[in-house]
């Protein structure tokens, strides 16, 4: 693993970067003269492509299994509805070379056998560049699209997700003379015939998201890359520690598994430009009827009949409230209220000032030079090993880092210029899994 | 104007995506007209069998006048991922997505996915005819203009153009509306092999019939068409398929298992029905499987006349309407 970047950024970590597609959030800004379908295949070909030219590690799609509502009506503020994800990346498996391929894909609403077969597939077609995000959803809203229905308690997710990834390596594992494989566990029993020869990456890269405690031991167990939060840089190391300090009991190296916060953006030719720039998107991105559909979130009451250029609600903000299904709510919405109303009385601000102001995911502002050094600041001192990228544009959402900063860090030599190796597992610098029935493990 | 049918049925038993690559671009630009991918969750035989889905997304994007036609299984998957990969492989293909139904009959699939013991095909049809139904209900659960993005007021949708399918069967419900927009063919085209008695059923409900050998023509609908299963391309002369579009039949459906049944296909079978002008394969660059079928795109049944906005109601309506139409 020599190249050119390695021996100038000889000694210093090297970052990982991914580019998530715009979600089905307010961070995607749909009103701008420049955003394009969501939907359409082009746009996913032409951010992929963005992502590849940019030698990004891999492109990851989010997943979506049932529209949100407010007040019992589908929310109709945000880019609703999307294309689903193995799909899209079979697709893209045919028009890209080098770029991983990761899926977001519930392993509540899933089998295991259909997983592997699914995930194993995309591995085969696109010359071993899967990977799976795991995600799990215990809640009864999600269920009413599916024949499972119902409901999982927040553990028994858990350990679903975790046993539904071995059931899978169980099957990647098979021999492959026969593909004969049994599986038993709390959740599955399942036996029988896999069908897949050997997978390129002997198991597709296998991502977790989620800070939870439950969450870091199915990492610490489970999960080559973790998608994380971004936050100070005292909050990044100490995530970074405890998560890499769990992998040792499970037999695993600090190397193996590789933890990346989701990052915005924003570049200007100078700091000031930058900052502008930014202003001008977090508006964009809460217009007045998105930030009275933040505050009901926050508030857990209904607001349609409020202003939102008019003052915070007097109300105290309920705890138990059905008005919003389908997103996760603050965890403490009495104290984030609190705060909302001191930030306000103290600037004067309005309702959507304030949900402005609370909402910043802005995660890296300023001019290439400012932005690749705070990137590979958090990285060199232990807060991350590389970030995945949420534009909010589609799908040019990403130009401006693919041609002006990824240039600076690779001058910097702590990014690839050139794909080493063909696999995601070989961007990542990953190990082949010891349990894979490959010959040619490396 | 529609022409003959040549469908390709091909085993999705090689890992080497180029091999899907060469067959069906060839096959594509010699005016094959769509490609099945078989596919099951048991596969009794075959050792090596990728994800038919998988297989159609990546010919998506680089194909373009073929339809991509994976087999997906009703009996142990979810109706509501089902449907939306259907519906990704429309809009990745720009039009060209068709379905190809099957069920799991054996203990093996079974225990595969150890959710349900297995049952009578029977059973299993009656239930895929239900797998059918909410598939149709959910690809149309968005009507086509639903997206706004009205600055003015905020709105990426205008919801009361979003539908919740409420469709509660024996074995499953679902609630909707779909994850995904209403597909650019509005419904992608069903097709079902009527290889076994009890597929019967669920016949009034596909698209498109594929019938094994050339024996009796099944009483067709209008908006649906017939093939032929003629078996391995090396075994089928063109005077034969000649023959069967003299007797009325839509098209064939031939099967390329091997080098030899390609070039039997690109060489043999291909040119007299090109010379016959049967079929064309610079015809329809743009043209979505549907038009290449001769098949209407249907009306959204949630936007008819007389249906109103947003409500469980118009799922009931909705039903009884393909109800009468059938």
């Amino acid at each position: 693993m020599t190249s050119p970047s390695n021996r100038r950024g000889a000694g210093k970590q090297q970052l990982h970067l991914a580019a998530h597609f715009p979600g089905v959030n307010n961070t995607t800004v749909w009103s701008d003269p420049e955003s394009r379908s969501q939907i359409e295949f082009r746009s996913f070909a032409e951010l992929a492509a963005t992502a590849e030219r940019g030698l990004f590690d891999f492109f990851f799609l989010a997943e979506g299994l049932r529209l949100r509502e407010v007040n019992g009506r589908i929310h109709d503020l945000d880019v609703v509805g999307r294309p689903e994800s193995l799909t899209v990346l079979s697709a893209l498996a045919g028009v890209t070379e080098r770029l991983g391929l990761a899926a977001t894909v519930n392993a509540t609403f899933n089998e295991p056998y259909e997983l592997a077969k699914r995930f194993g597939t995309l591995d085969l077609l696109s010359g071993g560049r899967a990977a799976w995000n795991v995600v799990t959803s215990s809640d009864a809203f999600t269920g009413e699209n599916f024949r499972r229905g119902g409901y999982l308690d927040h553990a028994d997710r858990y350990t679903r997700a975790a046993e539904a990834v071995r059931a899978a390596r169980a099957l990647w594992d098979s021999p492959a003379d026969d593909g004969q494989f049994r599986f038993t566990g709390k959740h599955f029993d399942i036996s029988g015939r896999f069908t897949l020869p050997e997978l390129p990456q002997g198991h597709p890269v296998v991502i977790q998201a989620g800070d939870s405690a439950q969450g870091r031991d199915f990492a610490a167990a489970e999960a080559d890359v973790v998608f994380t939060r971004h936050g100070s840089l005292a909050a990044g190391q100490e995530f970074y520690r405890d998560l890499k300090s769990r992998l040792p009991g499970h037999g695993r190296s600090a190397e193996s598994l590789k933890i990346m916060p989701g990052v915005s953006v924003v570049v200007g030719d100078t700091d000031a430009e930058a900052e502008e720039k930014a202003a001008h998107i977090r508006r964009q991105q809460v217009s007045g009827a998105t930030a009275l559909g933040l505050a009901q979130l926050l508030w857990g009451i209904d607001l349609s009949d409020r202003d939102p250029d008019g003052p915070l609600p007097a109300e105290d903000p309920v705890l138990d409230s059905a008005v919003v299904q389908g997103r996760v709510r603050p965890t403490d919405p009495v104290g984030t209220v609190a705060r909302w109303r001191a930030a306000a009385a103290e600037n004067g601000w309005t309702l959507r000032e304030t949900v402005i102001a609370q909402q910043n995911r802005q995660s890296f502002i300023g001019s290439p030079e400012t932005v690749a050094t705070a990137m590979d600041e958090f990285v060199q001192q232990r807060a991350a090993d590389g970030y995945i990228l949420v534009p909010h544009l589609t799908p040019g959402g990403l130009d401006d880092v693919v041609e002006r900063v990824v240039p600076v860090l690779q001058e910097r030599g702590v990014f690839r210029t050139e794909y080493v190796g063909s696999t995601l597992r070989e961007h990542l610098g990953l190990p082949r899994p010891k349990g894979a029935r490959s010959s040619g493990a490396a | 104007m529609s022409g003959y049918v040549v469908g390709l049925e091909l085993a999705t038993d090689t890992a080497n995506p180029g091999y899907y690559r060469r067959v069906v671009t060839a096959a594509e630009a010699a005016g094959v007209t769509l490609v099945t991918l078989s596919d099951s969750l048991g596969a009794p035989t075959a050792r090596l069998q990728l994800d038919a889905v998988g297989v159609a997304g990546l010919l998506a994007p680089i194909t373009h006048r073929i339809g991509l036609v994976p087999t997906v299984t009703t009996t142990h998957t979810e109706p509501f991922h089902l449907q939306a990969q259907i519906a990704s492989i429309d809009f990745a293909s720009q039009g060209r997505a068709g379905w190809q139904v099957a069920v799991s009959s054996t203990q093996q699939e079974a225990d595969q996915v150890g959710r349900r013991q297995p049952a009578a095909p029977a059973e299993l049809w009656r239930e895929a005819g239900e797998v059918i139904e909410v598939s149709r209900l959910l690809w149309d659960s968005w009507e086509d203009d639903a997206e706004i993005r009205d600055e003015l007021t905020g709105r990426f949708i205008d919801r009361d153009k979003l539908h919740y399918v409420d469709y509660i069967g024996r074995s499953f419900s679902v609630k909707g509306p779909s994850i995904v927009p209403r597909p650019p063919q509005g419904q992608p085209v069903i097709v079902l092999e009527l290889a076994e008695q009890a597929a019967a059923a669920v016949a009034g409900s596909a698209d498109v019939l594929i019938v094994q050998g050339a024996v009796q023509r099944p009483e067709q609908r209008p908006a649906q068409r017939v093939l032929a299963d003629l078996g391995a391309a090396q075994q089928v002369s063109p005077d034969a398929a000649i023959d069967l579009h003299r007797a009325g039949w839509d098209g064939i459906r031939v099967a390329v298992r091997d080098a030899a049944d390609l070039t039997a296909l690109l060489d043999r079978l291909l040119p007299p029905l090109r010379a016959e002008q049967l079929v064309n394969p610079r015809g329809g660059t743009g043209r979505t499987l549907r038009n290449a079928l001769g098949l209407p795109r249907p009306n959204n049944r949630f936007a008819a006349p007389g249906a109103t906005a947003a409500g469980p109601a118009d799922g009931a309506a909705a039903r009884r309407v393909e109800g009468a139409l059938q």
